[in-house]
């Protein structure tokens, strides 16, 4: 074996990667080369300190099994999907395509019939649909399952540092299933999800009360306002309670959501 | 505990002190690896079978580790570590290049040889084209072997071992361009 090849397996040699026979040329090659062999000595102390310095920046919190006592009673949402990593990502790429076509078609609207004076923040909605889709489509776990209200909103609350409330909905309508805190624009929000009937309905809390809803149908109910809107065949409402804004996104209709809304803590 | 959330207990705790170390360098945030890592265990629990040849593998948490890093990247709009790549256009390249000599570094006997890597190698790692560097760190502090690594990353085990080599040579071409601009007497090995 000449310097060169040994070059070109070093580092399969030294991650123990190269085949009985191939390791042996290599090794051979080294004992009787000085000059190879400094170099495979270079190159190991690299790797060594390499994982040294890793693994000294990093605060790895210790395992706790206290902790995953929660995560291991958390209920999984149905339908369960197994993971399929090929399938999954034919699912995204028809999402993308979706996407795309999408855009072409909103600009196309823009360019035909301008913008008007209400700019929409569609990425906003774009993203929460997103979010709910891939939770419900892809069958995510919930951290928190539980149907109190009370309960749930205060996991969130602990966890988050939101003052999230929770909707309580009549039992014959629909009923809370869990939550799990998540982000939104690296924004730490909380995330909770409900079954309404034959559908599900995420209600999402997030620390962004001054986002302009500019585009959105208003209307007054019970004295509160809350603001609709519509993407990609999901229903989406808002409102703002504090310092919180409140959003339940759903593929049902806005009456099958009104009792997210009607009379309840949001 | 039931005896399979036992079972999951025991099979994540092994992994659980590399997966944040992996999740580190995608996140470059000890708090957000934090999520990723929960994540990924909710993730694994959801699908865990004991009894399935396809569980216990390390490679299929890591490759649900990477999945939750990519989404999370999308969805924060943060800065990420993870770029499509062109496996093809890789394992093309031809690997002439390969054999050619080593960039020039001090000798490992300089007695100050340890304490410059140790100021300057994480700052190379974090500089490397964010392929290089992934496939680096799965196997340094993920301690994943290429055929696990080809399984995380979904491509050939010729791919992984082309790529890393390419990594490592590109760190090297780093690190001997630090030493030189700091004035360490390097040697050029032909």
């Amino acid at each position: 074996m000449t310097c060169s090849e040994v070059r070109q397996y070093l580092f399969a040699f030294l991650d123990n990667e190269l085949d009985a026979v191939l390791s042996m040329d290599v090794q051979q090659h080294l004992e009787r080369c000085p000059i190879c062999a400094r170099e495979c000595e270079i190159e190991h102390v690299i790797q060594q300190r390499l994982a040294v310095n890793l693994q000294a920046g990093a605060d790895v919190p210790d395992f706790d099994g206290g902790n995953l006592d929660q995560l291991l009673s958390a209920e999984p949402l149905p339908p369960s999907a197994p993971a399929a990593p090929r399938m999954w990502r034919v699912r995204r790429l028809a999402l993308r395509g979706a996407l795309a076509a999408s855009l072409v078609f909103a600009a196309t609207l823009l360019i035909v019939f301008g913008t008007g004076n209400h700019e929409k923040d569609a990425s906003f909605v774009d993203m929460l649909v997103d979010d709910f889709e891939h939770f419900v489509d892809e069958g995510q776990p919930l951290q928190v399952a539980s149907s109190s209200p009370d309960e749930v909103a205060e996991w969130l609350r602990e966890r988050t540092d939101l003052a999230v409330r929770l909707p309580a909905v009549d039992p014959t309508l629909g009923a809370l299933m869990g939550g799990r805190k998540c982000k939104i624009h690296g924004v730490p929000a909380a995330f909770a999800i409900y079954r309404m009937g034959a559908g599900l309905a995420s209600v999402v809390a997030l620390r962004e009360s001054d986002r302009v809803l500019t585009g959105w149908r208003r209307i007054e109910r019970d004295g509160h306002t809350h603001w609709i809107d519509e993407c990609r065949g999901h229903t989406i409402l808002a409102c703002r309670r504090g310092d919180l804004l409140y959003l339940v996104v759903s593929r049902l209709s806005e009456q099958e959501l009104a009792p997210l809304m009607h009379g309840s803590e949001i | 505990m039931t005896e399979a959330a036992d079972s999951f207990s025991r099979f994540l705790r092994t992994y659980w002190r590399r997966l944040h170390l992996v999740a580190c360098r995608y996140t470059q945030r000890g708090e957000d690896a934090e999520d990723l890592v929960q994540e990924t265990a909710l993730r694994a629990w959801r699908h865990y079978a004991p009894r399935s040849d396809q569980s216990f593998r390390a490679g299929w948490l890591f490759t649900i580790l990477r999945r939750v890093a990519s989404e999370w990247a999308r969805t924060a709009q943060r800065r990420i570590t993870l770029v499509p790549v062109d496996h093809e256009e890789l394992t093309e390249m031809a690997p002439s290049d390969l054999t050619e000599p080593f960039a020039p570094l001090p000798s490992t006997t300089e007695s100050r040889f340890r304490e410059f890597l140790d100021d300057e190698i994480v700052a190379a790692l974090d500089a490397l084209e964010p392929n290089y560097r992934e496939v680096v760190v799965l196997a340094v502090v993920g301690d994943l072997n290429y055929r696990e690594i080809a399984e995380v990353l979904d491509c050939p085990i010729g791919t992984v071992m082309s790529r890393m080599a390419r990594a490592r040579r590109a760190l090297r071409d780093r690190l001997s361009g630090v030493a030189k601009a700091k004035g360490w007497r390097t040697e050029t090995v032909r």
